[in-house]
């Protein structure tokens, strides 16, 4: 079974006035239909970017894209005009961390998902309204029925999520994206989300790339966990492979730097160092400066992505010298 | 042991917030461009006794409405025989005074007055507020009509009655800019060192309000000089035989027909420099988005 | 031994103007927060939006005027004027979360932080040199940092300052609100590492707020838990992960992902959102959404019943309060 989407050497490079910053060098990925990707990654790792460039939202002006981008046997990245319009939103949607702002504040929930329904289906309004109600039970938003009317100000920040889900959802897309819907939302809240996301995937078949720097979200949301590091990926596999056994030296540094895992006030095992400077990225591993098994080699060239025995994926060359998996 | 940090920031020049400012100012074409024109022709205003020989005072009856290129007078002479280019230069520096001198006082008392009510809020808020819509209620050049009209004519008065108008819209600028930055973190943090009232509005709100305020100041600027302008225009400003040129504008009215170009002189000197500060304005602001 | 720090009922309520045919409304945003932080301690606090931590943090710095309530620093009240305030200040201090505004824009670093000690009455030269050797001290190189601006540095690093600046006026207490909640988990593990160095080395005490439970956890000595503006339960940290006696609070810790890929949480502990502190009803304020809710519960607000160092205020945990379930294995 050929995979849904496949990215293969997607390069991402912005122009800007201090020169051409690479925001993802060579990333190559493979997602099936209905599994759950979770993409973790720190501030400048370019897992954001990496959702926008498969929505095709990046400034076109500003970027250079590089690479293959097939998205249900399509070439994403040739797309233009009303194809382009009919594959955003259509076949990829996407959720964002912060409901009130990208939910439009002037217009109700209920003509929000309609016009949404309307663009990409050409039903008429009436129709599309019923949708938009179907959407909202979906994602158990109490009196639906009501709230259709509601704008996004009167909702609580649990309920405008769940609204921007039945939003994103309402096109029956075959690619949802996600970039930490969950966040910015409160603990208990947080949970009953992930479930509901967890539930309506399985549901609807959805291939999903939920991106987080949470560990913890990770491991309750997917099925494969890709890390990302200095906009390139360092390590692939299923969640437990890579949450429970990590290879790679960034990973297993990060999961050690959980407070989560650490003994209640004894030091934690911190990763020395800041996250990269995208402009200013090492030339070889990027995390070399950081690591604590870094040799001369590390910094020769960029380590390349090994697939391993076991399905999974590690861009180490120290890797054997390590020990491979903990 | 503290942690401390392997890979770091290299060491550059830090620039202050300012010189950041100006040197991404500099590398705006337009605003180049602006600056280049304003400095030319505040320049040249500014050292008119030593670019011109003529005395913008003196006319002849003989050399009245030359035209352009004229040997000796090479932009013309006006209705009176007096020469175009000085009475331009020393025009210029009537207007470009009675235009900037306004705004700073308008800057200075409206922007007080703007900070005060930003910073302190509630009735105080309210009373200052509320006047200043009430002057604002009413259409700005009216108003500088109106006031300059029941003062008489002249310079001073014309100045006071710009000032009046412009105090107004400095203030809600300034309000608003104080207001906003008042709510931040670090204005907080310094209320929760135990400064004071003052000591806060000096080190943190100023340099914070300051940037919105010159941009606004800065548009501010063409508007006024138009205003100026106009006044003089009417009869209410500049009074003859002072070289003015909104003054020239009317006096020169009469050879439209005849010498348009020379007609329109003072009017193409009053379009640059306004145009040049509505853009250099904008330039401004876009020079002080950071990062 | 006395609490440095003691906040005895602490209230703080805002008026939201009505309209027409609308009547004002009253957001009782603190209702009172008894709290005592222990010399040496960090005294953590949880809750969720619209549970009133923030503005307790606010209550102490005195940053906002308090409806109610008496703050005890050592032992005495601290009372009100102005004098009393700047006094207060130099014990107690706060790092904010860290975002664009947390640090003047217009300042270099090393002002910032230099800022607080010429306050109160430090002269330039010394308030700089005590910037720079805090600078060190929070593992920013003076020679590199002292000149640069906000903008220059990174959230890791301003949060740094941050510290810096609060440590500047050489406090007793320093309160934490939700300062490490913006950072990348790389970082804010650096940064609760340096916070614990700081707090031996200068023999502080801190109280530490944040949403994030497993930070809390593992900062924390005592760790109160609040909904709604109020203390719904108090207990030393091992205590209240280990055996949580409040319905909402074993709702909260339930509320964490798993970090197991292979054992998921399958049902969410709680429903609904959490509600704003506006129009409160009568009784117990969890009551609405508590599973083990009972009659009792709607009626009467419960107390906050004390079992050795742990509080709880549940009917549940209250043997004589008349809920059906009460005593029974709280």
């Amino acid at each position: 079974m050929t995979a849904y989407l496949s990215l293969r050497d997607l390069t991402v490079r912005f122009r800007t006035p201090k020169g051409i910053i690479t925001a993802i060098d060579r990333l190559s990925l493979d997602l099936n239909r209905g599994e759950v990707l979770g993409l973790i990654g720190e501030s400048g790792s370019g897992k954001s970017v990496t959702l926008r460039a498969l929505l095709r939202i990046l400034p076109q002006r500003r970027t250079i894209i590089g690479g293959q981008m097939m998205v249900g046997g399509r070439d994403a990245l040739a797309l233009a005009g009303a194809d382009l319009r009919a594959y955003r939103g259509g076949e990829v949607s996407m959720i964002f961390q912060e409901p009130a702002t990208a939910l439009d504040p002037v217009h109700s929930i209920g003509a929000q998902i309609a016009e949404a329904v309307t663009v990409h289906s050409g039903c008429s309004r009436a129709e599309a309204m019923a949708r938009a109600l179907e959407m909202l039970d979906l994602v158990r938003i109490p009196s639906a029925k009501a709230r259709l009317a509601s704008y996004p100000h009167e909702m609580s920040g649990g309920m405008r999520q769940r609204a921007m889900i039945a939003l994103a959802l309402s096109t029956r897309p075959r690619l949802l994206l996600a970039d930490e819907p969950t966040t910015a939302l409160d603990a208990t809240v947080q949970i009953q989300v992930i479930l509901l996301l967890r539930e309506l995937q399985r549901e609807l078949g959805m291939a999903t790339i939920f991106v987080t720097h949470d560990v913890g979200v990770a491991a309750e949301i997917s099925d494969r966990v890709a890390v990302m590091y200095g906009g390139r990926v360092v390590e692939t596999g299923t969640a437990a492979q890579v949450l429970k056994r990590p290879a790679h030296p960034y990973t297993r540094g990060l999961l050690a730097s959980t407070v989560h895992g650490a003994v209640p006030g004894a030091r934690i095992d911190a990763i020395p160092g800041m996250p990269p400077d995208p402009a200013r990225l090492p030339p070889g591993c990027a995390f070399a400066p950081r690591c604590a098994y870094a040799a001369p080699l590390c910094n020769a060239a960029v380590p390349p992505l090994v697939q391993g025995a076991d399905g999974r994926a590690t861009a180490c060359v120290r890797i054997g010298a390590i020990g491979g998996a903990a | 042991m503290t942690a401390t940090l392997t890979q770091d920031v290299p060491i550059e020049r830090s620039t202050g917030y300012w010189a950041g400012v100006w040197s991404r100012l500099r590398r705006d074409p337009v605003s180049l461009a602006c600056m280049a024109v304003l400095a030319v022709i505040v320049g040249a205003c500014v050292l008119a006794p030593w670019l011109t020989s003529h005395d913008p005072a003196v006319g002849s009856v003989i050399l009245r409405l030359k035209p352009v290129g004229t040997p000796g007078h090479i932009l013309g002479t006006d209705e009176l025989g007096r020469d175009m280019l000085t009475r331009l230069l020393y025009g210029g520096r009537t207007s470009l005074v009675m235009g900037a001198v306004p705004v700073v006082l308008a800057l200075l008392i409206g922007g007080s007055l703007g900070m005060v009510a930003g910073f302190v809020g509630g009735r105080v808020n309210t009373a200052i507020m509320r006047s200043v819509d009430v002057v604002f209620a009413f259409p700005s050049i009216l108003l500088a009509v109106a006031i300059a009209g029941a003062m008489g004519a002249g310079i001073v008065n014309a100045l006071l009655a710009l000032t009046i108008v412009l105090i107004p819209p400095l203030v809600r600028v300034t309000e608003a800019a104080t207001t906003q930055v008042r709510r931040l973190d670090y204005v907080e943090a310094a209320r929760a060192s135990g400064a004071g009232a003052f000591t806060i509005l000096r080190v943190h709100v100023v340099g914070n309000v300051l940037g919105p305020v010159l941009v606004y100041a800065a548009s501010q600027l063409s508007v006024a000089i138009i205003m100026a302008a106009g006044l003089s225009f009417i009869g209410l400003g500049a009074k003859p035989p002072t070289p003015e040129w909104g003054l020239m504008l009317n006096t020169l009215r009469g050879a439209i027909y005849s010498q348009p170009m020379l007609a329109a002189l003072p009017g193409v000197f009053i379009f640059a420099v306004s145009l040049s500060f509505n853009l250099l304005s904008d330039g401004l602001r876009q020079a002080m988005e950071l990062g | 031994m006395t609490p440095v720090l003691e906040t005895v009922g602490l209230s703080k309520g805002f008026d939201l103007r009505g309209g027409i045919g609308q009547p004002a409304r009253r957001v009782q945003a603190v209702s009172g927060v008894s709290l005592a932080l222990m010399p040496g301690h960090t005294l953590g606090i949880v809750g969720e939006s619209g549970c009133g931590k923030s503005t307790t943090a606010r209550l102490i710095m005195g940053l906002m005027p308090a409806d109610a309530g008496d703050l005890l620093l050592d032992g005495k009240a601290v009372g009100t004027g102005g004098g009393a305030m700047r006094a207060f200040r130099r014990n107690v201090q706060m790092v904010f979360q860290d975002s664009s505004a947390s640090l003047n824009p217009r300042l270099t670093l090393e002002r910032s932080v230099a800022f607080g000690p010429q306050v109160h009455g430090l002269p330039a030269r010394e308030a700089n040199a005590r910037a720079r050797d805090l600078l060190a001290r929070v593992g920013l190189d003076p020679a590199r940092f002292a000149g640069r601006y906000p903008h220059e540095v990174s959230g890791g690093q301003r949060q740094r300052v941050n510290i810096a600046r609060a440590l500047a006026l050489q406090p007793r207490v320093v309160i934490f609100d939700e300062a490490v909640s913006a950072l990348d988990k790389s970082v804010e593990a650096q940064v609760l590492n340096l916070l614990a160095d700081l707090k031996a080395e200068f023999s502080l005490s801190y109280i530490f707020i944040s949403h994030d439970l497993n930070v809390v956890r593992h900062v924390s000595d005592e760790v109160v838990v609040m909904y709604l503006g109020q203390v719904i339960e108090r207990a030393p940290a091992a205590d209240l992960y280990a055996a949580p006696a409040h319905p909402y609070t074993r709702a909260l810790l339930a509320s964490m992902p798993s970090h197991d890929p292979d054992r998921r949480t399958t049902h969410p502990p709680l429903t609904g959102d959490p509600p704003s502190p506006i129009d409160l009803p009568p009784g117990c304020r969890f009551a609405p959404r508590c599973p083990l809710v009972a009659d009792v519960c709607l009626a009467r607000a419960p107390a906050l019943a004390v079992r050795g160092r742990h509080a709880c205020a549940c009917h549940l945990a209250d043997a004589g309060s008349g809920h059906p379930q009460a005593g029974a294995g709280a």
